[in-house]
């Protein structure tokens, strides 16, 4: 096991300004508004610090600590996939010249050294499979690979949880998990206010050494151990879900009546699609100049819940709410097995807290377990 | 290659005038336009009036008079392609509000000859009384969706225009979701995109000027705003009587509260 090192409020702001000095655009939480979102940070002050939020389906708001936790919170409305599966990115533009011919441009990937801080274990866990789904062999997306390889992670372990926390059921959290460059784990009570760092990536062992940080002592240590492991505990008590069962029931359950009552209540607004930080799916959209001379191609978010998205080749697909909805939670927690080797979900909650209705996965999992006859 | 412009003609029906506007106020493509389509009739911008037949009718306002059910029909007759434009053409507008009252005793409040007023009972979208080959939804319409629809049929397209949620706008740009963190009211989930969600960006629930979206549900959204943020059916009901008062799916779910009543 690597070592593990104890830092001060003033060295987080010293590993802060080591990534700005080595080229890396360092994102993490900050108040924005009503809410804990990300953005550009430049040093601690800019952090939440002594805020957290309180969670529920369709709910959230902003809420003051008693302490000055600079991590005391969860997640917030929109991950980090924002930074890797950019909402709208043009591809190519093409014009046509004065003799008829095309001339193509491909645009510039964008792709900076980005540092991102404040990376939850469910947020690390989202970020490896949407790797698995867009570096898979053979089918590369390599604008994400470059961001991807631009990247600088340092995680943070969850010392604190909200009612729609569920990473625990789909076997991660609270500990963020391998492959992350660093990770930190807050300690602060009424005497003391330090973090435990380790490093997972030469990079990040690299970015330490740098700092000239003290080594943790066991006591240390293990007070950051309790607090994790109190986390766990809270957590695994917000949803206990075999995932092979899961995959079975859904499938088994197709023409289930409850799909019926979902179809009634959900919106189809794709907020949850939005928020989640795995789903992937995109739309090829294309702005054309009112002559017809100019073209420009975008890859733009997409969502299951869109007319579009259900349209092929001359018909639609998943013609009512009800199919959508189906399609969205099969896929997430059933077929995503089948076609990825895992589940599709981490337990974030996003999807729960920011339906605009609160429908909530857990909720509708269970339901549709049931016989029919015992709703 | 020379190829006879096609003739556009614009027209108006009872509204206010804010979608035409959004023609003229496409001040860096007017010029473009103008090489491409021939303005036989648009006397927003000009009151010489060329006789049709007409390639493309931009259509707006409601259907609110007697003669205008007759107007609608000759437009129809010397048009090729009809687009009915703005929330007056495509829902009845706001003037949609009488279809929910007593004609009469509003005409005796309002007027004080109410004998000189000749008015239908209803305000209604034109689709309902001709074909009407596509509607641009909106209050006013997007300059921007309006440019693709005419770009569109210019190169013999179809207009590719979003029929998702005000919800993939705001998340798309980022924008916090306010009924969420707030409890604010916003018909964003239930209304169709177009606007690049103006008003959550600047803070404001939207209030569904570009109408419903495809597959709306304002009865679900309606049942858990007045359950969780405490909006009374009063209120709900005002939230959907505004500027798409008549659009079928919010008028249903405002209809359906006044029938509970």
């Amino acid at each position: 096991m690597s070592r593990i090192w104890r830092a001060e409020l003033n060295d987080l702001d010293r590993l802060i300004a080591q990534l700005g000095r080595e080229g890396f655009e360092v994102i993490g939480p900050r108040v924005e508004g009503q809410a804990i979102s990300y953005g550009p940070i430049q040093r601690v002050a800019d952090l939440p610090v002594g805020w957290t939020e309180e969670q529920s389906a369709g709910h959230y708001r902003l809420r003051r600590r008693n302490d000055q936790s600079v991590f005391g919170f969860t997640v917030g409305p929109q991950g980090w996939r924002r930074y890797l599966q950019l909402p709208k990115e043009s591809l190519f533009s093409a014009d046509r010249n004065h003799r008829g011919q095309w001339q193509v441009q491909e645009t510039p990937t964008l792709a900076p050294k980005r540092a991102l801080l404040g990376v939850r274990s469910c947020e690390w866990q989202a970020i490896k499979i949407q790797d698995r789904v867009f570096e898979r062999p053979g089918s590369v997306d390599q604008p994400y690979q470059r961001r991807r390889e631009s990247l600088f992670a340092i995680g943070v372990d969850c010392v604190t949880s909200a009612p729609t926390c569920f990473c625990t059921s789909l076997g991660g959290g609270p500990k963020v998990g391998e492959g992350v460059d660093l990770a930190l784990t807050e300690v602060v009570n009424s005497h003391q206010h330090f973090f435990l760092i380790r490093a997972g990536t030469p990079q990040g062992e690299g970015l330490l050494t740098k700092l000239n940080l003290g080594v943790a002592d066991a006591i240390q240590i293990k007070e950051g151990e309790r607090r994790i492991e109190h986390t766990r505990t809270q957590v695994a008590g917000h949803w206990k879900v075999d995932v092979k069962r899961l995959r079975e029931d859904l499938l088994a359950n197709w023409n289930h009546r409850y799909w019926e009552e979902l179809g009634n209540k959900c919106l189809a607004c794709a907020n949850c699609t939005l928020v989640c930080p795995t789903c992937f799916c995109s739309n090829t959209v294309e702005e054309v100049s009112l002559e017809g001379d100019r073209v420009e191609r975008f890859r733009q978010w997409d969502s299951c819940f869109t007319a579009d998205h259900g349209y092929l080749h001359g018909g639609q697909v998943r013609p009512d709410v009800k199919s959508r909805y189906r399609q969205w939670l099969t896929h997430k927690l059933a077929t995503w097995q089948d076609q990825f080797g895992e589940v599709g979900c981490t337990g974030c909650g996003r999807c729960v807290v920011w339906c605009p209705v609160g429908i909530d996965l857990r909720q509708a999992v269970e339901a549709l377990a049931q016989p029919e006859g015992e709703l | 290659m020379t190829r006879r412009r096609p003739r556009l003609a614009v027209w108006k029906f009872t509204s206010c005038d804010g979608c035409q506007l959004s023609l003229l106020d496409c001040e860096d493509e007017l010029l473009t336009l103008d090489r491409h389509i021939d303005i036989a009739y648009f006397m927003e911008a000009t009151s010489r009036a060329e006789p049709g037949p007409y390639d493309l009718s931009l259509v707006e306002g409601s259907i609110s008079t007697p003669e205008q059910l007759e107007q609608i029909v000759r437009i129809r007759d010397q048009s090729r392609v009809v687009v009915a434009i703005g929330a007056c053409a495509t829902s009845g507008g706001l003037q949609a509000l009488r279809n929910f009252a007593d004609i009469d005793e509003m005409t005796r409040v309002v007027y004080a000859s109410p004998a000189h007023i000749q008015t239908l009972s209803c305000s209604t979208p034109i689709s309902q009384h001709i074909a009407v080959d596509f509607e641009l939804q909106g209050c006013p319409i997007s300059k921007t969706q309006l440019l693709e629809v005419l770009g569109a049929f210019l190169r013999g397209e179809r207009p590719v225009l979003p029929t998702y949620s005000v919800c993939v706008e705001c998340k798309l740009q980022g924008v916090l979701c306010l009924s969420v963190s707030q409890g604010r009211t916003c018909l964003g989930p239930i209304t169709q995109a177009g606007c690049g969600a103006l008003c959550p960006r600047y803070d404001r629930g939207c209030f569904g000027c570009y109408g419903p979206k495809e597959l709306s549900q304002p009865r679900a959204l309606g049942e858990f705003v007045k359950a969780q943020h405490k909006v009374s059916d009063r209120d709900w009901v005002r939230w959907l009587r505004s500027y798409q008062a008549g659009a079928s799916e919010f008028a249903k779910e405002s209809e359906r509260h006044e029938k509970d009543r």
